[in-house]
């Protein structure tokens, strides 16, 4: 079993971000993405989508993905989620693209951490 | 696989003399403007943007300029552009006390420089200002 390392220690006390939202004029965010990984993935989302959907006379292919569909079983909140935020980019960002768009560019973003030639032993040879 | 957590006090291991900073304050601050052309004055922008930061963590980090895009929802047209993406760990105490320049900053800057919107990040969340306020 792997072992992580969990800080116990104190913290200073947290401003509340709708108060400094407010404070700030700024409009609330529509929904949130975990950025506490660093600072700049939300940052890589928009981008990555806007630079690889493309038109093709209806809703734009995300380029370099493949024609073939994938049946990928998603957990319900996971797909309210990306439904969610596919809404507020069509509807706030002006840019169309769908649940599942915003799915495949997020499995990339993770997959393409993944250094597979590291890997050893029958899982990588049953890939090929 | 579950993780097994060990409960440690890196503050204490470390030697480190007071509590952790947990919330990030991180600036977006592009070199064009709405319509796509080169702001003016940027380096200025990027020294004050960091003095703010300072001032609101007692330190700030700046980022090379990354490849950004944004597009404009008026002529729908993507401007592509250097975005310098900064950050500090907000200190509680001078957060709150020196709110008011962040504020006057982030409007004066998207007014002055032209910006569609002015964006930051705070604890996790993606904030937008597209109405500035009035110069004084």
């Amino acid at each position: 079993m792997a072992k992580t390392i969990k800080d116990k220690g104190p913290t200073k006390r947290l401003v509340d971000p709708k108060a400094i939202a407010k404070a700030l004029g700024a409009e609330e965010p529509k929904f949130e993405i975990d950025t506490r990984r660093g600072p700049i993935s939300l940052f890589s989302l928009r981008q990555f989508l806007v630079d690889r959907l493309r038109s093709t006379g209806g809703r734009p292919k995300l380029e370099g993905t493949t024609q073939k569909r994938n049946k990928i079983p998603l957990f319900s909140e996971d797909w309210e989620k990306l439904e969610e935020i596919a809404k507020y980019y069509r509807e706030t960002e002006g840019i169309n693209v769908s649940s599942g768009q915003i799915a495949s560019a997020l499995v990339h973003a993770e997959v393409s951490k993944i250094d597979t030639s590291k890997m050893k032993g029958k899982a990588r040879s049953a890939s090929k | 696989m579950i993780d097994d957590p060990v409960d440690v006090i890196l503050a204490k291991l470390l030697g480190a003399s007071e509590e952790a900073s947990v919330q990030v304050l991180t600036l977006y601050i592009p070199n064009k403007d709405k319509d796509g052309k080169q702001i003016k004055g940027l380096t200025r922008w990027l020294k004050e943007a960091r003095k703010v930061l300072t001032a609101l963590g007692r330190g700030s980090t700046s980022m090379p300029p990354a490849d950004g895009t944004w597009l404009n929802p008026e002529s729908k047209e993507i401007i592509w552009e250097k975005t310098t993406i900064m950050y500090t760990y907000i200190d509680p105490d001078s957060f709150e006390e020196n709110v008011g320049m962040l504020r006057e900053f982030l409007h004066r800057f998207g007014r002055e420089t032209n910006q569609g919107e002015v964006v930051f990040e705070f604890d996790g969340k993606f904030y937008r200002i597209r109405k500035y306020d009035q110069e004084r």
